[in-house]
């Protein structure tokens, strides 16, 4: 178990909170579980009810998406210590968009939206903060977009393909 | 200019590999400087005509369509194969044997238009005559690119019902890639077939041009592409069809 104050230790290293006093950090401690996860473990599934954020304090999590009437399934990022993840529930009530699963035996702080909004209110400047976390998500779902509809084939080879088209 | 002469055909075993080798192998001795590349990355062959196996062989084209080594690296000068007769030079680029690197490449695959570029480094690098490529059978990346790059290509075929579709399949993707100067190759035929008829017939069902009708030979079959027919049997007049190809291929 961790201790409150190695739980603010921790946050401070993350970049939503590296403005926040110490304060105000030990009030965010407060409001934050530590989890255990065994390799394999399932920490969410995608279409459940949303409304926890995580950050990964050791270990590693798998965010898969799984594809429609298919066995089979994207994945969508590796998430390393120090990083977050399920923030879109915090703003946007919607299902999980993805499966999040432990690669490794994982120790992560979880935060209820609940809680962390009503902390939100007292810091407003946090926003800024976690508006670039949700900016900086997009921007790699925009990567992984490119990735998978990249053809696999070069173009020259593609035209070569469409002169045997006859 | 470099001589890009690809040899292909649509089935297997039609004997691709040992023609290579030998027309190389002839030209070489001519006097000319000729590079032989095995892209059959995926079932290569070529470097056991001249006695290569996994030890002898280190750096390949698969290492470097993989970016781990220069295509340079992966030149063998197999001159020596030639007996004392060389008066030029023959160079052998293979693929990778190592049943690792096959699965690796079959599983990953790799950026197929860097085969363009392996083939003006070796022509320049190698200050090459002709460069032969020698390919798997039917259709692929490497097939395709090899075909639109290919000055002459030569499809061999046996005299089968089953080589006689897989080759007008074949003509259809070189005419249409343009390739600018086709010719037909037939081999292994029965000893008891009328060559010219052979010739004629094929040349008649596809309007093409036939190079040479060879026979099926059982000295060619006992050397199990362990050797050279043409360095073995340079008095065979199997060797002297192989010279009539060989000349064909390269005007
Ligand atoms: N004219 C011939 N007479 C007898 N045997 C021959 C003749 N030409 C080739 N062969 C034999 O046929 C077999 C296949 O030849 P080769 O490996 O050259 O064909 P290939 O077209 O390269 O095959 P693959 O499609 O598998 O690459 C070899 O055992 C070879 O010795
Ligand atoms: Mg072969």
């Amino acid at each position: 178990m961790l201790l409150t104050q190695e739980k603010v230790d921790f946050l401070k290293t993350i970049s939503f909170f590296d403005r926040l006093h110490e304060r105000q950090l030990q009030k965010l401690a407060d409001i934050c579980v530590e989890n255990a996860y065994g390799k394999g473990e399932v920490i969410f599934q995608q279409g459940d009810v949303g409304g926890i954020l995580y950050i990964v304090v050791e270990g590693q999590v798998l965010l898969e998406r799984e594809l429609d009437r298919q066995e089979d399934t994207i994945s969508m990022s590796v998430v390393n210590p120090q990083t977050s993840f399920g923030e879109i529930s915090l703003f946007y009530d919607a299902p999980r968009s993805v499966t999040a699963t432990a690669m490794k035996n994982s120790k992560l702080l979880s935060m209820d939206n609940d809680d962390f909004k009503e902390f939100i209110r007292q810091y407003p400047d946090m926003l800024m903060e976690i508006n670039q976390v949700l900016s900086q998500r997009l921007v790699e779902a925009h990567d992984k977009i490119s990735e998978i509809a990249r053809p696999h084939k070069p173009r020259e080879l593609r035209k070569l393909y469409e002169k045997l088209d006859f | 200019m470099t001589e890009l002469i690809m040899l292909h055909s649509f089935r297997g075993g039609t004997g691709k590999t040992n023609i290579s080798a030998n027309v190389g192998a002839l030209l070489a001795m001519s006097g000319l400087r000729i590079g032989l590349i095995d892209t059959d990355i995926q079932s290569p062959g070529i470097h056991v005509l001249f006695n290569l196996d996994e030890s002898s062989v280190d750096k390949t084209l698969t290492s470097y369509l993989w970016g781990e080594s220069g295509i340079e690296e992966a030149v063998i000068d197999v001159t020596e194969s030639l007996g004392d007769k060389a008066g030029g030079k023959l160079f052998l680029i293979p693929s990778s044997i190592k049943a690792s690197d096959i699965a690796r490449i079959l599983r990953n695959g790799y950026s197929v238009t860097l085969l363009d570029e392996a083939y003006q480094r070796v022509q320049d690098a190698l200050e090459l005559d002709a460069l032969i490529i020698d390919t798997h059978p039917g259709l692929n990346d490497e097939i395709l690119l090899s075909m639109a790059l290919s000055n002459t290509l030569g499809i061999i075929l046996r005299p089968d019902q089953q080589d006689y579709q897989g080759t007008s399949i074949s003509m259809k993707l070189a005419q249409n890639l343009e390739v600018s100067d086709i010719v037909m190759i037939v081999n292994k035929s029965p000893q008891l077939f009328n060559e010219e008829m052979v010739k004629s017939k094929v040349e008649e069902a596809y309007s093409g041009e036939v190079a040479a009708v060879v026979p099926h030979s059982d000295e060619m079959m006992a050397l199990s592409s362990a050797k050279l027919f043409v360095v073995e049997y340079p008095d065979d007049p199997l060797t002297g069809i192989f010279k009539k190809i060989a000349l064909r291929l390269m005007t």
